[in-house]
């Protein structure tokens, strides 16, 4: 039972991250249709600034500040300059361009930092508080879900109160109706691949000093669990992606936990595959088919 | 000097063009139906003129400035407003949405859309997809209106509704002409609605003006009737 407990709690600790990625692969997929396969490496690399930043200043916060604007700017920046001209191609492009982006991206990482794990400092405790004996959660936990909260909450005031929040949503929806009321869908676009990036970034943040440590192919495996999260919330649904990445983070946490972590990557696909035959849709989809 | 003038006009898609150099001028404050048969190119000429459909040959000029290299998203901040076929409205979005949307650019207000449409106030929470043919065309027009457009870019507004629903928005139609000034570009496969209330009617057949009137000589006509509008 303790064991059970321990297992559930920091099943939901990682799922929260898987939650954060999954949104940024949700927000992207909405907007243009495509998975950004290139998600985890955009992550990694901002999660390097932020590793410079405040290995240089001595900071964590300021290279935890870092790291978000630098994913802001690296989402915007791909979005215009490699993205945009093979989005209106046939639609494997954008696939094809974004896994041609992760080896980019990753061997460039490789030759500035090496390709060895570098510890990535946390700002609080990891050692658990202990209820009757029994390991909960740590003030990092703590810190990872409020993080992921402060995000999903900050995510949602956007879409449903701001006018660029309105305007996102429409461009995603009816990108011609939308041009044709005045919205500059470009942009909308721009800022979608932004403000993913961000989240991908604060997702990398949180979940790098829980594993093995900074490395240029430190979040591949966590872009699947997020990406399975995403197909199980129906890829297009934030509060599915939440759901999913939740659900995704107590599996795989149970399945290492009574097995051994060995297995995790295979259950992480099993799971995958399992869902992509079961329920393509997803659990949580609110696609449907459009009448044109 | 006409509001909207489209000179020697050839546009398509891909596979070649489906405008053949059309020519149409419209007075300000009147309503100019475009008729023809499906496939004519009514659709195309509105696209072409938002420039959603990019041209090949000619221009179109908007109160006297070629609007040739202006981009889609900004011709509604000159006073162009296009509703386009199957009505546009974002379903996936509610009434209020979609009318706040339409008036976002200048942060104009919408209240008086739902004076306009009593309808749409009741169901201003519901989606888009849970509102009947009628409502989402009234919705659609509401929208369209709340940027105070000058000229107003309407296809197909009678597709699917009821003979009752297309009179009101004909007569609408009528009203905000008389009224504001409104200059409306209608196209339509409903012959008789859309002549009710122009007051000049183009017809387009395979891409190309076939003949262009005043409206009641179309309507009273037999003869041009007969000949181009098959009936």
């Amino acid at each position: 039972m303790q064991r059970f407990i321990f297992l559930t709690l920091d099943g939901l600790s990682h799922g929260a991250v898987y939650a954060a990625f999954a949104l940024a692969i949700v927000l992207i997929h909405r907007s243009t249709r495509v998975v950004n396969f290139a998600q985890g490496a955009i992550a990694v690399a901002s999660a390097y600034v932020g590793y410079s930043v405040a290995a240089g200043s001595g900071s964590y916060w300021l290279g935890f500040i870092a790291a978000l604007l630098s994913g802001v700017i690296f989402g915007a920046l791909i979005e215009r300059v490699v993205m945009r001209p093979v989005e209106q191609g046939p639609p494997l492009n954008p696939v094809i361009v974004a896994l041609g982006l992760v080896l980019v991206i990753q061997a460039i990482l490789g030759m500035i930092y090496g390709n060895d794990f570098k510890p990535l400092p946390t700002p609080f405790s990891r050692t658990a508080w202990t209820i009757g004996g029994v390991a909960v959660l740590s003030p990092y936990d703590l810190f990872v879900f409020g993080a992921v909260l402060t995000l999903m909450v900050g995510l949602a005031l956007l879409f449903s109160r701001t006018k660029a929040g309105l305007r996102m949503r429409a461009s995603a929806f009816a990108p011609e109706v939308s041009r044709l009321l005045g919205v500059n869908v470009g942009r909308m676009l721009t800022l979608g691949w932004a403000l993913a990036a961000a989240a991908g970034a604060l997702a990398a943040l949180l979940v790098i000093p829980t594993e093995l440590g900074l490395n240029p192919n430190a979040m591949d495996l966590v872009f699947v669990s997020a990406f399975t999260a995403a197909v199980v919330g129906g890829i297009d649904s934030p509060a599915g992606a939440v759901i999913g990445g939740l659900g995704v983070g107590l599996v795989l946490s149970y399945v290492t936990g009574y097995s051994s972590s060995d297995v995790t990557p295979i259950a992480v696909l099993i799971l995958l595959v399992a869902v992509l035959l079961l329920r393509p849709g997803g659990l949580f989809t609110s696609t449907r088919i459009r009448q044109v | 000097m006409a509001m909207l003038e489209v000179n020697d006009v050839t546009a398509g898609y891909g596979g070649g063009p489906v405008l053949h150099g059309v020519t149409i001028a419209v007075e300000p404050a009147t309503i100019t139906a475009v008729l023809g048969a499906n496939g004519a190119g009514k659709t195309t000429l509105l696209r072409t003129i938002s420039g959603l459909v990019k041209r090949s040959r000619g221009d179109v000029h908007f109160d006297g400035v070629n609007i040739a290299r202006v981009p889609v998203e900004q011709l509604v901040q000159r006073g162009m407003a296009h509703v386009p076929e199957g009505r546009g409205v974002i379903g996936e979005l509610t009434v209020e949405e979609n009318l706040r949307l339409g008036g976002l650019f200048k942060n104009a207000p919408h209240h008086e859309i739902y004076d306009l449409f009593p309808p749409l106030a009741a169901r201003r929470r519901h989606l888009g997809d849970e509102l009947s043919g009628g409502e989402r065309q009234m919705l659609a027009l509401g929208r369209a209106l709340v940027a105070g457009p000058r000229l107003l870019l309407l296809d197909e507004p009678s597709l699917g509704l009821a003979p009752k629903v297309v009179a009101q928005i004909m007569a609408l139609l009528a009203r905000l002409r008389d009224e504001r000034g409104l200059t409306v570009l209608l196209v339509e496969q409903n012959v008789r609605s859309a002549l009710s209330v122009a007051d000049r009617g183009v017809v387009m057949s395979l891409g190309r003006i076939v003949t262009e009137a005043p409206a009641d000589a179309l309507r009273d006509d037999q003869d041009l009737r007969h000949a181009y509008l098959g009936f």
